[in-house]
């Protein structure tokens, strides 16, 4: 039987490291530009996907090797097959512009025999919790679905799946649809995704290392979901007019409570992870669905209800902040029409 | 702590995606580095999640600080959140599958469970082979092990006497169905559209309404061994309710040894711990 921490290694390598063992992903690593204007492209994650897993790997290393979960040093072999894709010099000049991978120069460090300098120990529970978590959603075919339906501009499903939202026989249709139903639920799915995820952000506290890396592992997702921001924002409004159908208190009230909470954290999640300024915008951008979640919450008896109601408002006083990696884009006159409501509700 | 007391306090090897020779979405266990032989098997419910449903349970029961400082044996137990489809497959297709699983892990565990996910390196012997199996269940969950350990009982599966039955908020006495619908499967849509596909795609959710057949058969079933056997081991060792339970019917499925009433939680909400609310884990903790 070998050791715990030597098993610990193996098992990271097979379930994040397949990346490294696709040929022509290495091939394609040493190839690419080192063009900034280019990296800054790939890191919005509208391109490389790989990249992404490739720094997730990374991180995920360096986390373990600081929690004291891999052996120390690390394997000769291991580090031989991590320093020839770490000293790409894509990845050298990537490391210089962008700022989330901020424990890949760390990892490189101790592979080149320099020590590191973090000191900051993540309870190892919640690493492993956070490996679990990771398991159980982030490759979820759903969640995955969803994303890719909004984003499929060749079937056009988010033209298909907004109809049927709006038409009269939507309770036919969805006994008769697959692919409206995978969506509607996948759409779920990724609501009680970004439930947990921002739970376990709240657990995490105590081990920031792994809570600032957790924004980079799960930006590529929530990236990939900003392109779609307007579209997730029009099959809510339709959602809504569907609560006027719904004539039972009970069911109403909660199914507005889930969806409001599902809601607010996935526009929390969008803060969270730093998004654009001008995502969270478009966002919270439907102050008509906002009003009528906060009017439902704040007169249900339930504290709780009451609860999740004042939680929204307080968001809504909160400014965004603009920390972010990315300088924001300049307002267009569009999304300042946008904003306009947030700061009527807020005065209300 | 330093790091190498931090270190030490891992006792499981990292979570792993189950690989049966049947569907187990999202299925993830916690293979103990060392195992005294006991096996926690965790059984969500209605639309639940193979993890999600137990929410922060895998992390309180194999790493956290108070309880591996405590003088039980989780530490060397064995933890798999096993995920089934609960939506479109039928009871009884789910409680053969999971009687299918608890008699791999009642026979041939090391083969047939868990060495298929560990490295060769790490491999459990042959001989290998579970004391206890506690089978820890929520709402439809306990359908599925009742039905599960009624099967074992009739096939006369000597690993049957291994089994502990725990139960959270179990719907083995039925489930209001439209509160069920719109507290643990789709709260985005409304009624109507949700009675349209549960007719069509999800026929489980009748198997569990108030007053079902396939429920009734159950209990009487299991009342007749017990009457022909009472020392049968078919009754849970201990039954969970929730306070504020409004999905589920509480009341004795068959005479189990314990019943317990936790105030000021739902029905989902029962079998997960918190920071604050740990009643769950000292659940099984005592009853294990």
């Amino acid at each position: 039987m070998v050791d715990i921490r030597t098993a610990n290694l193996t098992d990271l390598d097979n379930h994040y490291g397949q990346i490294l063992r696709r040929p022509s992903f290495l091939e394609s690593l040493h190839n690419r530009p080192r063009d900034p204007k280019f990296i800054t492209e790939q890191y919005l994650g509208r391109g490389s996907l790989a990249i992404q897993k490739l720094l997730r790997f990374y991180g995920i290393i360096e986390i373990a090797c600081v929690a004291n979960l891999l052996p120390s040093p690390l394997p000769q072999a291991f580090a031989n097959k991590l320093i020839p894709s770490l000293h790409t010099p894509f990845i050298l000049s990537l490391l210089k512009h962008d700022e989330t991978s901020t424990l890949v120069p760390h990892l490189m460090d101790r592979l080149d025999g320099r020590g590191t300098t973090l000191e900051l120990h993540p309870q190892p529970h919640l690493f492993i919790q956070f490996l679990s978590l990771d398991h159980s959603w982030h490759d979820d075919p759903l969640v995955s679905k969803f994303v890719s339906l909004l984003l499929d501009d060749q079937n056009d499903y988010y033209t298909f799946l907004l109809r049927s939202l709006q038409s009269e026989s939507l309770a036919e249709q969805l006994t008769k649809d697959y692919e409206l139903r995978t969506c509607l639920f996948s759409m779920e799915r990724l609501l009680l995704a970004a439930d947990d995820l921002l739970k376990f952000r709240r657990i995490v506290s105590e081990a920031p290392l792994l809570e600032r890396a957790i924004g980079a592992y799960y930006r590529p997702l929530f990236s990939r979901l900003s392109q779609a921001d307007e579209k997730i924002m029009k099959i809510t409004s339709a959602m809504k007019k569907w609560y006027g159908d719904e004539t039972d208190d009970f069911l109403r009230i909660n199914s507005l409570r889930r969806f409001g909470s599902g809601w607010i954290a996935l526009r929390k999640l969008s803060r969270q992870l730093e998004w654009g300024a001008q995502d969270e915008a478009i966002l919270i951008s439907d102050p008509a669905l906002l009003q009528a979640v906060v009017d439902e919450l704040e007169q249900s008896e339930p504290v709780l209800f009451r609860e999740i109601a004042d939680e929204i408002k307080e968001d809504f006083n909160i400014a965004i902040p603009h920390e972010q990696f990315l300088e924001p884009l300049p307002e267009t006159s569009e999304e300042k029409e946008k904003k306009e409501p947030r700061r009527d509700l807020s005065q209300e | 702590l330093n790091p190498q007391e931090i270190a030490e306090r891992q006792f499981h090897y990292f979570p792993r995606s189950l690989t049966l020779p049947f569907p187990a979405p999202n299925s993830i266990a916690h293979w103990a580095f060392i195992c005294d032989g006991t096996a926690f098997l965790f059984v969500h419910g209605f639309n639940g999640h193979a993890t999600r449903t137990w929410d922060l349970f895998p992390g309180y029961l194999i790493s956290n600080p108070v309880i591996s400082n405590d003088t039980t044996n989780l530490k060397r137990a064995d933890a798999i959140f096993y995920g089934y489809d609960s939506l479109t497959k039928q009871v009884w297709t789910n409680a053969d599958r999971l009687y299918d699983l608890l008699r791999l892990m009642g026979t041939n565990p090391s083969d047939m469970v868990v060495n298929p996910t560990l490295s060769e390196e790490s491999h459990r012997p042959p001989a290998f082979s579970y004391n206890r199996i506690i089978l820890v269940s929520h709402s439809l969950g306990a359908v599925l092990c009742r039905k599960a350990l009624l099967k074992a009982y009739r096939k006369k599966d000597l690993w049957l006497n291994k089994i502990a039955l725990i139960q959270f908020a179990p719907a083995d006495m039925g489930a209001h169905l439209p509160i069920l619908l719109k507290e643990v499967m789709f709260p985005l849509l409304p009624t109507s559209i949700l009675y349209g596909y549960v007719k069509l795609y999800a026929q489980v959710i009748f198997d569990v309404s108030v007053g079902s057949e396939p429920l009734k058969r159950l209990r009487e079933d299991t009342l007749e061994c017990l009457r022909n056997d009472p020392a049968a081991p078919l009754k849970a060792r201990c039954v969970v309710h929730a306070s504020d339970e409004r999905v589920v019917v509480q009341d004795e499925f068959i005479p189990d040894e314990e019943m317990i009433r936790i105030d000021g939680k739902g029905h989902s909400e029962v079998c997960k711990p918190t920071k604050d609310y740990m009643k769950p884990l000292e659940i099984l903790i005592e009853h294990s």
